[in-house]
């Protein structure tokens, strides 16, 4: 799942990039509003944690920007501004949740898997196509009563398999997905973790579409 | 010690209601008791015209006596060429005819002398005790009111000033009742004209009181506001360090956030410094501005060396200026704090001390990317930041300089360099003698 974190303090911005890349996500990170529209108008991002401070341009205003192109990609608000006004207007131009700073790692992480839930019109947390279900909480898959533990490329692979069960996802749509900006991809990256998930639950859980991509079987 | 406007009123009007009454008094007195003599004069008068032609001596006993029941109306008829002087008063022989005042046997006495046709003097006598006692009487009669009035005016002169005084005591009740944080003007109608200057004063300091506390709210939100960003960067560093699975992760991981305690140590530095410098009450005294910028750079000179920056003084020999030295060094500080922040790695900042006219000049040059004409003033705010600005300062240090500047009595401004790049922030403080 890639994230696009606008965020304009150092600070905060690393120690972000770092949790976020420790629970598997991939993480773009921008410094000012502008840049920050300019990458949401290319990329298609799982979710976005903006703040409201921004130099160049407001978080509002991209935000706004964001719902006008048509995008209703998850939004989280992650600002210092806590007002009751200042949550309504957030809400209100568009933002799917608010956090304020100071605020808990476990916490963000919880709102974000709850937005990217029903981005994908999930109503529970588990995933799961009847053959394989996954926990976003944990990172945890079962098959057969039997309980892995993936790793967090792993765990990203099969979120974005699993998000939409019966469709397939090519291999640069897997990338998109997995990795940030300045990550290095190596060209058999995608087929290594496949291999690696196909070792813990089994070969069949994941179909090769030879010169298409990659699917999980639909509900039956 | 406090005193009663009224009690003292009321004493003065006492004391001098008194004074004109005694006064007044004295006078009638005089008027009555001369009216009263001269009333009884015409009275002796007419009983000796009435009675004297027709009086014949006694045959035995004293002189003729009317009423002896009312002293002031006694009165003795007598002939003084009587064969038999023994009868009546012993007056003198020689008495000539009109009023005469005469003392006879330790009693004081009027006389009229009348002289008849025949030769014979007739006198009509009357003590004169009785005729002052009148005079006293009617006199003192016409100072009592007078003495009424004494109270009379104390009561009223009381009910007048209470009058008077009760917006003040209601004033005093509105202010009672107002909460700690109501800064409205009080209400001023109905206050008489010599208080409500008092009252006016009262309203100006509840004004600049209000703008103060107003002030200092809004420094308390917003340092509450730059504290979040360090606070929010130290509780995500922490955690990302307890998630950190490898002792590798765990170093890699500790050095941000031993960054980001210094953060917060700077900004609560910098806030110290913001609220102490305001309650600095420091005697001024004599300091040379050179000797102050080597102690700054002396403090600053590893911020600089660290970013490889040419730090240095420009100068022509010590400036003298009567001062807090405190102050005037927490200012150059943070004017040289943040051009150093503030200027790219390999530039310079110079410190410039000089005299122009009647001001002290103290110019910190840097040829960092300068301050854009419409920010210069927003720069000073506390805690603004320049939109884009991604140097992690504390938003306070221009604020501080400006603070202190006007608690110093000189002025701050910012200019550019040379061509819009590179800041120049520059201190005149006034020479005065």
């Amino acid at each position: 799942m890639r994230i696009l974190l606008i965020e304009d303090d150092r600070m905060i911005g690393e120690a972000l990039c770092v949790a976020l890349r420790d629970a598997a996500y991939a993480v773009d990170w921008v410094l000012d509003g502008e840049t920050g529209s300019g990458a949401l108008s290319d990329i298609q991002y799982q979710a976005v944690l903006l703040d409201l401070g921004l130099p160049r341009r407001s978080g509002l205003e991209v935000l706004r920007k964001l719902r006008a192109s048509g995008s209703a990609a998850p939004v989280i608000i992650v600002t210092a501004r806590d007002t009751v006004e200042d949550r309504i207007q957030g809400l209100d131009f568009g933002a799917d949740d608010y956090l304020v700073k100071p605020f808990d790692i476990k916490e963000m992480l919880a709102r974000l898997r709850a937005v990217i839930r029903r981005q994908d019109g999930h109503a529970t947390p588990v995933l799961s196509n009847g053959i394989v279900s996954l926990d976003p909480a944990t990172h945890e898959a079962r098959h057969d009563g039997a309980v892995y533990t993936l790793s967090a490329r792993e765990f990203a692979l099969l979120h974005a398999l699993l998000s939409r069960p019966g469709s397939i996802l090519s291999r640069s749509e897997l990338e998109d997905r997995i990795y940030g900006w300045n990550e290095e991809i190596e060209s058999n990256a995608i087929d290594f973790l496949i291999h690696g998930i196909r070792k813990k639950l089994g070969p069949r859980i994941i179909k090769n579409l030879r010169g298409v991509g990659w699917m999980v079987a639909r509900p039956q | 010690m406090t005193y009663s406007l009224q009690r003292q009123l009321s004493v003065w009007l006492g004391w001098t209601i008194l004074a004109f009454g005694v006064l007044a008094s004295g006078i009638s007195f005089w008027f009555a008791y001369d009216e009263a003599q001269e009333y009884q004069d015409n009275m002796l008068h007419q009983v000796a015209m009435a009675l004297g032609p027709r009086y014949e001596p006694p045959s035995d006993g004293p002189a003729l006596n009317t009423d002896d029941e009312d002293p002031e109306d006694r009165i003795v008829i007598q002939s003084l060429d009587s064969n038999r002087a023994a009868v009546g008063l012993s007056l003198p022989a020689n008495l000539l005819a009109g009023f005469h005042s005469l003392k006879i046997e330790d009693n004081r006495w009027r006389v009229y002398i009348l002289a008849l046709p025949s030769g014979q003097r007739i006198a009509v006598s009357q003590a004169m005790d009785a005729r002052s006692d009148s005079a006293i009487a009617s006199a003192f009669s016409s100072l009592l009111p007078v003495l009424g009035l004494i109270p009379l005016l104390l009561l009223l002169s009381q009910r007048v000033i209470a009058a008077s005084l009760s917006p003040v005591r209601r004033l005093a009740q509105i202010v009672d009742a107002r909460r700690e944080n109501q800064f409205i003007a009080l209400p001023l109608d109905g206050l008489p004209e010599e208080i409500l200057p008092f009252g006016q004063s009262i309203n100006r300091l509840l004004e600049r009181i209000a703008i103060s506390i107003g002030e200092q709210r809004r420094f308390i939100a917003d340092a509450a506001h730059a504290l979040r960003s360090p606070l929010t960067a130290l509780t995500l560093q922490v955690q990302n360090l307890e998630f950190s699975e490898s002792l590798t992760t765990y170093r890699d991981r500790l050095a941000p956030l031993k960054t980001g305690l210094e953060r917060s140590r700077q900004l609560l530095d910098q806030l110290l410094t913001h609220a102490h410098q305001r309650a600095n009450t420091d005697e001024p005294r004599q300091v040379d501005l050179v000797e102050v910028a080597k102690t700054v750079i002396e403090d600053l000179i590893h911020v600089a060396e660290d970013r490889r920056i040419e730090l240095g003084v420009e100068q022509k020999g010590p400036v003298q200026i009567t001062v807090q030295r405190a102050a005037i060094y927490l200012l150059l500080l943070n004017i040289v704090d943040n051009a150093l922040c503030h200027t790219q790695e390999d530039g310079e900042v110079i410190i410039r001390i000089h005299v122009d006219g009647d001001a002290a000049v103290i110019e910190v040059i840097d040829n960092g990317p300068g301050i854009p004409e419409e920010e210069r003033e927003r720069v000073f705010d506390p805690f603004y930041r320049i939109p884009g600005t991604l140097a992690t300062g504390s938003g306070l240090g221009l604020a501080i300089v400006r603070d202190i500047a006007i608690r110093l009595g000189g002025s701050v401004g910012l200019t550019s360099r040379d061509n819009g790049r590179g800041l120049v922030v520059a201190y005149r403080h006034p020479l005065t003698g």
